[in-house]
């Protein structure tokens, strides 16, 4: 059997209404025990990419030269057949632990929602064994706890606990740890590195930070408005970017041993009105 | 150039105005426009001499020389329809605007400030909002005497209680807000943070109530005078012609009628008119909505603010 | 011997009561020199906001003395509060929300001129022009609404309006906790002028340690309402005394592959 998940080709995105393609160019083949990381800013096409390439997306055209999941067409797949790929191959974590949960609700009563009643019971238990890998003490009654009861880093552990309840071969973390302290964050990105390897999952990480993507990626995409500037292994791209907008956005990423007080960015960043001066700025 | 301190309250809520070019927009307009022209000048509407006595023609039928017909002393119901006007819509506007400013300053005062003064005003409101109108104009009429003004005090009372606690409401959700914050960093003093941008939040709401409250304060003052306790005879309020008309409603149907048809029509279209405004999407809410969208990168391309 | 610009000593400030209180601030000391950046680094609950709401005047603490060059500001605030507020600003984390969305940025940088009544009206529109310039906005991004402006750009605008009074003090805080990481280095970098050109002070507040190292001279490390550790940031990144401090410290993920 490969190990070869997801293939993608010439992804193109256009949102409804929207008459620009939000993503165009797209490529990448995702394999089983590896994690590809999508890089950008705000509005880069880094999440629309991800979403789209696993038909998570709304409310979109999805075009592509090849978009296939364990050699099957995704493209063309519609209705169950979709439903059941969404619920069962894939899981997925978001960025805002508080944003993510229905505060009205437990959180075995969300994450069990689109198990059938007569299921219930056994994936219930499977919950709670699956909540207790990823590390949450107490599991019977934090699994029935509602989420305000809960930190930040309880909440995303029990999303990952949630996502991996289908058994799925495809996980897709968007942002996962952007919304957590420091201290947490190394923490769960290390629970993912290893849920990774153990199940041997194909991850799909969505990132703005070059720290995490270091830590966690084997290949990386880096995205500028829709389009891939970049792509290569993660070493190649983090530590030695070639374009000059993964540069920039390498320039921009700070960490504990560069100098300090350095300038980041060219350019006229700040400019008194003072008669020495040409006066006025980059925009 | 930006001429900043000329942009006060006032100005903003012109300019920022909630209509825009639409059907909607354009029949409120010419409607305001004529109702605003009849109650100034309505020397403009009039054929004929609102007051004239003519005995001889008392109770003519709707012509083409008197529109609405004559009443029980021959004087042309039309022109005193349109003379009316200024004493019944003019004096609901006027204590529509009346009530709002009062309730809006106590409300952003009691709002902003909090505690014990909060509680004060905030308990007077309701004590106020508990009497029903009639009983109070009953009330100030047996005190003041009965006429058109103690009727538009009775009212005044009785209609500022609910801008106090509208007023009340946003200001002390605004109060939290970040961009108060930082006014209050700038210097900005409660008043002029109020006044500058508190208020201007409400513009739309303000607006939307005052004129809902125009069609509901002109059938409570139409309908005081038609009790005895507002307008006094000969006056053409509305409601008073109609009181007049009651005895003759089976004689002469037109004399109670167009008073009654032109009360149902102004009142129809304030509520048409103030659900257009509440239900108004403009730019600047439709930019609102579509920034919380959190799920996609939209919009600001370079912030992360993606729930604002 | 110049007194310090800002100065803390033992300040506590406690919200709510009996058992749901929250102790924010727990005897904290702080020091700022004139043209000194000075940065505050903690985790959601650390009490760093409440110090930027204590420094901003817009918080009374508990007890212990707060004073800006040698003055209480209790005093200045309760006299001439206005004289206080031309010497000490703020940078907001959300640089939309800070803004008054109904009014232009020329009205919304003009207003604290407006407020403390400074020039006339021509006066007040040529230095906003020039405190729009100073931060890389054409003028004509005056008569612009908010909501037609980046997250970068609003930052800057609201930089500009923070400047418009020439304070001594600018306290940011999470000034650039919600912007893009190159828009963020922009920021950063306008900010590292403005203390080498007016020789502005600034306390910095964030969550991120790298952020705080990049740009300030000392560092204060706060936990649930302590300081934990302070001194010079070489210093305290370097060898770090407190447990948290190397936790926060060895937690960071540097944008390298080893």
């Amino acid at each position: 059997m490969s190990d070869l998940i997801l293939e993608v080709s010439d992804l193109e995105v256009h949102y409804d209404g929207v008459a620009k393609p939000t993503v165009e160019g797209v490529n990448f083949a995702l394999r089983r025990g590896s994690c590809i990381a999508f890089v950008g800013e705000t509005g880069s096409g880094k999440t629309t990419s991800v979403l789209a390439a696993t038909r998570l997306v709304e409310r979109a055209t999805i075009r592509a030269g090849r978009l296939a999941f364990e050699g099957n067409d995704l493209l063309s797949m519609g209705g169950k057949e979709l439903r059941e790929f969404r619920r069962r191959r894939i899981g997925m974590v978001f960025q805002d632990p508080t944003a993510s949960w229905n505060p009205t609700r437990r959180i075995s009563a969300q994450l069990l929602d689109t198990t059938p009643k007569r299921e219930r019971v056994d994936m219930l238990d499977k919950l709670i064994s699956l909540c207790e890998r990823v590390g949450i003490t107490n599991a019977p009654s934090k699994v029935n706890a509602y989420p305000f009861e809960l930190s930040g880093g309880q909440l995303q552990r029990l999303m990952i606990a949630g996502a991996l309840l289908h058994d799925p071969v495809v996980l897709v973390a968007d942002e996962p740890t952007s919304a957590l302290d420091a201290s947490v964050q190394k923490d769960l990105l290390a629970l993912l590195d290893e849920l990774r390897r153990e199940r041997d999952l194909g991850v799909l990480l969505v990132s703005h930070d070059l720290g995490v993507v270091a830590r966690m990626a084997h290949e990386v995409l880096v995205m500028n408005t829709g389009k891939v500037v970049e792509q290569g292994t993660v070493r190649q791209v983090v530590n030695a970017p070639t374009h000059p907008y993964s540069r920039s956005l390498l320039a921009s990423s700070l960490g504990m041993t560069a100098p300090r007080k350095a300038r980041l960015t060219s350019g006229p960043a700040w400019s008194a009105q003072d008669p020495a001066t040409t006066g006025g700025g980059a925009a | 150039m930006d001429r900043p301190e000329s942009e006060g309250t006032v100005m903003s809520l012109l300019s920022r105005s909630t209509f825009r070019v639409s059907p909607r927009g354009v029949i409120t307009s010419l409607a305001l426009t004529l109702i605003a022209l009849v109650i100034l000048w309505p020397e403009l509407f009039i054929v004929e001499d609102p007051n004239l006595i003519n005995v001889a023609g008392r109770f003519q039928t709707p012509s083409f020389e008197h529109l609405f017909g004559t009443d029980d002393a021959g004087r042309d119901i039309f022109s005193r329809v349109v003379l009316g006007a200024r004493f019944s819509v003019g004096n609901a506007i006027l204590v529509v605007l009346s009530a709002a400013a009062i309730g809006t300053i106590i409300g952003a005062v009691g709002g902003w400030l909090g505690g014990w003064v909060d509680r004060l005003l905030s308990k007077s409101t309701d004590v106020f909002l508990a009497f029903p109108y009639l009983v109070l104009a009953m009330a100030i009429s047996a005190a003041a005497g009965r006429n058109l003004t103690s009727a538009v005090v009775a009212l005044i009372i009785v209609w500022w209680p609910s801008y106090a606690r509208m007023v009340r409401t946003i200001v002390r959700t605004q109060k939290s807000e970040l961009f108060v914050k930082a006014a209050r960093t700038l210097g900005a003093s409660g008043p002029q943070i109020i006044w500058w941008h508190v208020i201007p939040q409400a513009t739309q709401q303000l607006a939307a109530r005052m004129t809902l409250d125009v069609g509901y304060v002109l059938v409570a003052l139409t309908g005081l005078s038609f009790l005895g306790l507002g307008a006094q005879a000969p006056s053409p309020e509305w409601g008073l012609m109609i009181a007049s008309a009651k005895a003759y409603a089976l004689v002469a149907w037109w004399y109670p009628f167009f008073p009654g048809l032109v009360i149902v029509g102004v009142v129809a279209g304030s509520v048409w008119l103030g659900e257009g405004i509440s239900r108004d999407k403009s730019p600047s809410r439709r930019a609102a909505k579509r920034s919380r969208r959190t799920n996609v990168e939209v919009e600001h391309a370079d912030s992360k603010e993606s729930s604002a | 011997m110049t007194p310090p610009l800002l100065s803390l000593r033992n300040v506590h400030k406690t919200f709510g009561y009996g058992d749901s209180a929250t102790v924010a601030a727990n005897g904290v000391d702080l020091e700022i020199q004139p043209g000194e950046i000075v940065g505050l680094v903690g985790e959601s609950g650390s009490g760093k906001s409440t110090i930027a709401n204590i420094v901003l005047g817009l918080v009374t603490p508990d007890s212990g003395d707060v004073e800006f060059d040698g003055t209480p500001i209790s005093a200045m605030l309760a006299g001439k509060s206005r004289a206080f507020r031309r010497q000490v600003q703020a940078v907001f984390q959300q640089p939309l929300l800070a803004l008054d969305q109904r009014r232009t940025i020329g009205w919304s940088v003009a207003e604290p001129l407006v407020i403390h009544r400074v020039g006339t009206a021509r006066e007040r529109s040529e230095r906003v022009a020039e405190l729009l310039e100073s931060v890389g906005l054409s003028a004509d991004f005056m008569t612009r609404l908010p909501r037609e402006l980046s997250g970068g750009q609003l930052q800057r605008v609201n930089i500009a309006r923070a400047l418009a009074l020439e304070p001594r003090l600018l306290v940011c805080d999470e000034a650039v906790s919600a912007l893009d990481v190159s828009v963020q280095a922009q920021v950063l970098d306008i900010f590292l002028e403005m203390q080498e050109r007016l020789g502005i002070a600034m306390l910095f507040i964030s969550h991120n340690i790298a952020v705080v190292r990049h740009i300030s001279d000392s560092i204060i490390v706060m936990r649930h309402g302590d300081v934990v550790e302070h001194g010079e940031t070489d210093q305290v990144c370097e060898n770090p005394r407190s447990d948290y401090a190397k936790e926060l410290i060895g937690s960071w993920l540097e944008p390298v592959v080893r």
